[in-house]
């Protein structure tokens, strides 16, 4: 019963015998106390303060508060400064924040800071001085730090030597979740390498040069190679959507949507500098960030309004060929061009380029006649301006002179293509009559190895251009045109191919381009030139209707017609070749081979892969569920030298058949083997036969049932049926008529 | 006429008895390869004497009768059977057209083989033929493809002759077609030729390829069929292999819609032999194929 | 070789059957009645009249005497061969989906549906192979299927065990008297029921197909998986032929599952594969639709294949098909042959 006031008794109530000290309370407070700060990581420490007294301190607390209350919450009661018995502060102070991260900021901050004219403030985590600086915490001697033992790393270049001696390459499919390594094998099964699931989260990406595979995955990208596939580098950029690397592979630059934020404990790589960035450039070797950028906001269009870009431009840092430098493009107003390994800007300065809207370096270091300094080229071009026509200029870094520059008329927009070793450089310019209601194209060939860079005039076409492409080392180039503008109609509108060689000309020299052929009424809308030249492959790529691909070869050694005797192609359809659903196709970096696959990412039909040689003749076709992407391996440029390369050449007909010889027995053995596993599978399955057999008539015979177990049943059937009970064989002679005729006689 | 022996009427016995039948005998005759040749005489309805001459093989058929099947083979029909008569329905059972069904270790490349080789002559063909020129309208552009194919497709012999004449096998052949159609297509350019002069530069053209590359010779409409009532979804290849049974199919023309890419209902079949092309029509007549039946006539010529 | 086309049905094609030896075929589908045929001309003898619900199922016993048959109409009914009286039914709470003799015809079995609070099972019927005897109503076994339903099941070699393939994938084995599980195996994907299960000559091995796209040999008495063919289409029915090591596959997309008009994802072709060295060998088209179901002549001389499009295709192989064989084989026999004669 609970006390009530009448039962309250008199001994209750009396507080003097009641120790209040003897009640034991420290569970509770365990439970309940406020916990104060525990560890110091708000505390810095100040040091480099002038001296003063006890009086001058408050205007001094009050001096220094304005500087610390700039990276963070602090105020009077929390700064302490110790006093000496002389009566004089001891240069240094206590400062408390109310969280760790300010007091890291007012380290990063106010370190080194002037605090007046005589002073300059030193600030130091407590943590770290309490770290390094108590007794007994550091050792007063000397101990070198330890170096690893070397550990010898793999040869990142190891895939060049195929152990089979066929020189085959490699490629990586990525299906399902699995991303696989594997040698070409032509018509049979491919051969694995290296196989793992999960292995990227979203794509993979060769490194130029083919030395890494890229893994792209949410937590940053992965860099793996040499013989076991171990991971060679790791780069943190957490929600990375894009990769690109610099042509040498120095470099790589990693873009994500999503701002870096660094969270409080800090990032294994990237410093709180890099918050806020999308983009990070990352020296390779060692791993470390060097640089990174903000996504820039797109300038207003004329109408005020900022425009989004169409098509999200990527890669948005460009390279210069040899690595040097990196570009990116300011819409609209300059080009920041960035020297390495330091990544400062050139000159410290950007390029200002007004009204700039696209450019791109030349893939290759070339040579121009006259030139004998060093330079990097990159085109650019920007549009009409007011009266100002459309200029098309090419730039050398780093001097940054504009060695070419075209000015251009009713241009409604332009596209750039560099020839593979920079010889030629093709604007492509889509101009618009005056009034705005036709659409021609006109192409601005410059040869940029040529004094003066002279620019020719391909204006011969009268539809849209829709794809462009040069052929890699050579002269040539394929455009695919069509009459009416890539709309939203159902059905794809038909397209010409159309093929341009140079002419003729005496010596060395290249003539100008002409025309060589046209082919109509194509649904292709795609190029892909092997990258040795020579040979292309036009495709419908992403077209359920049609999806042929037409091999071509530019150097038939046969017949050349008439028409094209000045001309320095022999164009010959050599194969068409049909790939339903096709939504890729890429040469292999030999030239022999082409790889043409649906991907699951497009669509889900009839997903796999299919190779063929250079002629179009299908070798392979392996349909695989949710095949995602298929990417040949790139080989770094050859080692050989040109005498070299000679002699190979010299000697290809020695070189020939001894790889015939090995190809054949690689068959034959094939073949040996394939016969021997059946041979064998033949006898273990009638092995087994029989010993189920026995087995079986064992166990009926232990049953005492009888050996077929429908024979009674059959019998009493036939009994009934015929009396005779056998089975009746019956021998007829028949006649069978070969030939008959009949004819009329008297 | 197979090899008689001699019968020698003077080694008859009986000269003078008139024989009810001044039919001779029935003969038999040993032939060398193993066979036995019968001839027999009768009478037939307009009282002529008319020889039958047979050339036969015995063979000796053995059938392990089993007889529980034989009785049942006699049994009473019953359901919805009960009402048929001795033998297959016609209702319920038919006989669908031959397969060649050749298990094979590489039966996917043969079957590919077979039909690659075709289309890669076909296509090596056209463009080895540089001068590409429209018989319809003189267009730079095969006829197959010509914007006025429309107004001209029912007459498919003619493009199936103007084909053949103008995939010569070499420039010259390619030379005649064009030249050939250049007649009919005399008067203004790209004016619309009525099919009967067409089919004259047609026939010259197929007479030039005959001249010049016996295979085509062949590929005349003689041999070609028109195949109606063909379903949209159909493609070229698909008719070629079903054609391909009886015999070499030297041309497939599946008329498409140029836009769509449907195939707009018919088909032209060429074969190399005429036989086979009789065959096929035979056969393929009243084919099911997808949701319509196929309707098969021999292609007629234009005018 | 030609095929004779059997058109007895105005639906899809659930079953194909031939008796044992090989003169006749049973054919059922969606459509009410069971036709019988005889498989040499394609003569059709009769058809079954009775049930009222599309039948899923049907087998004759080892003397061509009676069959039996499963239908939506929950009811297992058996028949008489040669004149098409309906001799018993019995009756089930749910769909009957398979039945099968076993080696004697002194014993049926048959795969009930799962439904709304049924779980599918497997019952066993006595049966006496005679048209005039009164057939028994006990359900002498019902083995339950707690885990997955079973779609197919046949009976072992000695009637031993009662081999159970499920809508999981997997492959279960039965006592074939008590009806205790002994063994379940997951042996093809799961989640990818399997279609069919046919048995070899004397049954001691099934290949059972499946809707991952691939057929699969099996053990009776272990469950051991001996062999795998795999297709490029979801299968429908898997058989085994005599005389030659082949098996037959058959399966196809239906229309309504293609997403696509595309004239290649049809794919209704009867698949031949070697059976020990698992590969292809050869295709035979023309059903216009997925095959339901195919059957191999027990006595080895051809096959029948029931597709969705309502037809019955019936084969008789031709030399090829007999003279084809590996080149190891051909040792074999050869060595056989020199054996046989010494």
């Amino acid at each position: 019963m609970a006390p009530s006031y009448e039962t309250l008794r008199d001994e209750n109530l009396d507080e003097e015998d009641f120790d209040y000290d003897e009640v034991d309370v420290s569970d509770l407070k365990e439970k309940y106390e406020v916990q104060l700060e525990q560890g110091y990581d708000t505390f810095v420490v100040i040091d480099g303060l002038p001296e003063v007294t006890e009086e001058q301190k408050p205007k001094l607390v009050k001096f220094l508060l304005k500087k610390l209350n700039t990276v963070g919450k602090t105020s009077e009661d929390a700064i302490f400064m110790p006093f000496g018995d002389h009566g004089k502060s001891l240069r240094f102070a206590f400062v408390e924040y109310s969280s760790p991260a300010e007091a890291a900021a007012a380290v990063r901050q106010l370190d080194y800071s002037p605090l007046d004219k005589k002073h300059t403030l030193r600030v130091n985590k407590l943590t770290d001085i309490d770290r390094y600086g108590r007794e007994g915490r550091i050792d007063e001697e000397y101990t070198p730090p330890t170096i690893e033992p070397f550990q010898e790393k793999e040869h990142l270049r190891s895939f060049m030597a195929d152990p089979s001696g066929r020189g085959r390459d490699q490629f990586v499919m990525y299906r399902g979740d699995t991303v696989g390594v594997f040698w070409n094998n032509e018509k049979d099964q491919p051969e694995n390498i290296v196989d793992r699931p999960h292995w990227t989260e979203t794509f993979v990406q060769w490194s130029p040069l083919g030395t890494y595979l890229t893994s792209v995955h949410q937590q940053g990208v992965q860099l793996w190679g040499g013989a076991s596939w171990t991971r060679i580098r790791r780069f943190a950029h957490p929600f990375v959507n894009l990769v690109a690397f610099s042509p040498n592979e120095n470099y790589l630059v990693t873009w994500s949507n999503r701002p870096i934020s660094i969270p409080d404990e800090g990032h294994p790589q990237l410093s709180i500098d890099d918050d806020g960035k999308n983009y990070v450039i990352w020296d390779i070797e060692t791993g470390k960030p060097i640089r990174s950028f903000a996504q820039q906001d797109t300038p207003a269009g004329p109408d005020g309004e900022a425009k989004k870009p169409a098509k999200f431009p990527w890669p948005a840092f460009k390279w210069s060929a040899d690595d040097k430098y990196v570009a990116r493009l300011n819409q609209g107003t300059s080009i920041s061009v960035y020297e390495l390994p330091r990544m400062n800007l050139l000159d410290k300065t950007t390029v200002k380029l007004d009204g700039v809207v696209d450019f791109d370096w030349a893939p290759a270091t070339v040579k121009r006649e006259g030139v004998k300094e060093y330079e990097q080229l990159f085109c650019f071009w920007t549009p009409e301006i007011g009266s100002n026509p459309a200029r098309v200029g090419l730039m050398s870094i780093p001097s940054k002179q504009v060695v070419r520059s075209l000015n251009l008329f009713s241009v409604s927009d332009a596209k750039l293509h560099w020839q593979s070793e920079g010889a030629y450089l093709c604007v492509k310019v889509d101009r618009h009559s005056k009034s705005k209601k036709s659409q021609a194209t006109t192409l601005e060939i410059f040869r940029i190895k040529e004094k003066g860079v002279p620019v020719e005039v391909v204006d011969t076409i009268k539809d849209t251009v829709i794809n462009f492409a040069w052929e890699p080392k050579g002269d040539r180039f394929v455009t695919i045109t069509t009459t009416e503008p890539v709309g939203a109609t159902a059905v794809p509108p038909k397209t010409s191919v159309a093929f341009f060689c140079p002419e003729k000309a005496k010596g060395n020299a290249v003539g100008n381009f002409k025309h060589l052929r046209t082919l109509e009424k194509k649904n292709s809308n795609a190029i892909y030139w092997s990258p040795k030249g020579r040979f292309v492959v036009v495709a419908t790529v992403h077209n359920t209707q049609s999806s042929d691909l037409d091999f071509y070869d530019l150097d038939f050694e046969g017949e050349k017609p008439e028409s094209d005797k000045d001309l320095t192609a022999n164009l010959q359809l050599m194969n068409t070749a049909d790939h339903y659903g096709v939504t890729d196709v890429e040469w292999d970096p030999s030239g022999r081979y082409v790889a043409t696959w649906a991907s699951a990412w497009k669509h889900a039909m009839e997903n796999g892969y299919h190779i063929y040689d250079f002629r179009g003749e299908q070798l392979r076709e392996e349909p695989i569920e949710k095949f995602k992407q298929w990417a040949w391996r790139p080989r770094p440029a050859t080692l050989l030298s040109k005498e070299e390369q000679k002699q190979i050449r010299k000697n290809l007909r020695e070189y020939s058949r001894i790889f015939e010889q090995e190809d054949a027995e690689r068959i034959s053995s094939a073949d040996v083997a394939v016969v021997q596993e059946r041979r064998r599978l033949l006898e273990d399955w009638y092995n087994w036969r029989e010993v189920v057999e026995e087995e079986v008539a064992e166990e009926r015979a232990e049953l005492g049932l009888p050996a077929d177990p429908v024979e009674e049943l059959l019998k009493a059937k036939t009994a009934e049926v015929a009396p005779n009970g056998e089975e009746q064989v019956i021998e007829e002679i028949m006649e069978e008529v070969l030939e008959e005729t009949e004819e009329i006689v008297n | 006429m197979a090899a008689q022996a001699k019968h020698d009427w003077a080694d008859d016995d009986d000269l003078d008895e008139l024989t009810t039948a001044d039919l001779p005998p029935p003969q038999k005759i040993q032939n060398k390869d193993g066979s036995t040749t019968i001839i027999e005489y009768r009478y037939n309805d307009q009282n002529q004497k008319v020889k039958t001459t047979r050339r036969i093989r015995y063979i000796t058929h053995r059938e392990v009768v089993n007889p529980r099947v034989a009785e049942r083979k006699a049994w009473v029909k019953f359901g919805q059977s009960a009402k048929d008569g001795a033998g297959p329905a016609p209702d319920t059972t038919s006989v669908g057209e031959n397969i060649i069904f050749r298990p094979s270790i590489n039966w996917r490349k043969d079957a590919k083989d077979e039909s690659k080789d075709p289309n890669a002559q076909a296509m090596k063909d056209k463009l080895k033929d540089k001068k590409v020129k429209c018989r319809i309208c003189n267009g730079e552009h095969f006829t197959a493809r010509c914007p006025y194919k429309d107004t001209m497709a029912p007459i498919g012999e003619a493009a199936g002759a103007d084909v053949a004449a103008g995939m010569g096998d070499d420039a010259g052949a390619g030379g005649a077609g064009p030249g050939g159609a250049g007649a009919p297509g005399a008067g203004k350019k790209g004016s619309y030729v009525p099919p009967a002069l067409r089919g004259a530069g047609g026939a010259a053209g197929a007479g030039a390829g005959e001249r010049m590359g016996g295979k085509y010779g062949e590929r005349d409409d003689l041999a070609t069929l028109r195949v109606t009532n063909v379903s949209e979804m159909a493609e070229e290849n698909e008719l070629r292999d079903m054609f391909e049974r009886f015999g070499r199919v030297t041309r497939v023309f599946l008329a498409k819609d140029r836009d769509t890419g449907l195939a707009k209902g018919f088909a032209f079949i060429s074969f190399a032999d005429r036989g086979d092309a009789v065959k096929a029509c035979a056969k393929m007549d009243g084919f099911g194929f997808r949701h319509l039946i196929l309707r098969v006539e021999f292609a007629k010529k234009a005018a | 070789m030609r095929p004779i086309l059997l058109s007895g049905h105005e639906r899809a094609l659930t079953q194909v059957k031939y008796n044992r030896e090989g003169d006749l075929l049973f054919s059922t589908a969606k459509d009410q009645h069971i036709c019988a045929w005889f498989a040499h001309n394609g003569e059709r003898l009769g058809t079954y009249q009775g049930h009222q619900g599309a039948i899923w199922t049907v087998d004759v016993d080892p003397t061509s005497t009676i069959i039996a048959s499963g239908s939506a109409d929950n009811t297992i009914r058996l028949w008489e061969v040669k004149t098409g009286k309906l001799l018993k039914t019995w009756d089930f709470p749910t769909a009957v989906k398979r039945v099968e003799f076993n080696e004697d015809g002194t014993k049926l079995l048959g795969v009930t549906e799962k439904r709304m609070g049924h779980l599918g099972t497997i019952v066993v019927l006595d049966i006496k192979v005679d048209p005039d005897a009164e057939q028994s109503d006990e359900k002498v076994l019902t083995i339950v299927c707690e885990e997955s339903k079973a779609t197919v099941a046949g009976w072992s070699y000695l009637s031993k065990y009662i081999i159970a393939g499920h809508e999981d994938g997997s492959v279960s084995q039965y006592d074939g008297k008590t009806g205790d599980l002994i063994y379940n195996v997951n042996v093809h994907e799961l989640g990818s029921p399997i279609t069919d299960l046919q048995w070899n000559q004397d049954r001691t091995y099934f290949i059972t197909a499946s809707k991952d796209k691939s057929a699969k040999l099996i053990t009776a008495k272990e469950l051991e998986v001996l062999k795998t063919y795999v297709a490029d289409t979801p299968l429908n029915s898997a058989a085994i032929t005599p005389k030659k090591e082949y098996v037959i596959l058959g399966g196809g997309q239906a229309a309504m599952d293609v997403t696509t008009t595309s004239a290649r994802q049809g794919k209704f072709e009867a698949r031949f594969y070697h059976k020990i060295f698992e590969e292809e060998i050869g295709r035979v088209r023309g059903h216009f639709g997925p095959l339901n179901t195919v059957a191999a002549d027990p006595t080895g001389k051809g096959y029948a294949s029931g597709g969705e499009d309502g037809y019955v295709r019936v084969h008789q192989f031709d030399k090829g098909y007999f003279d084809f064989n590996y080149e190891v084989e051909r040792e074999r026999l050869n060595r056989l042959a020199a054996q046989g004669g010494k």
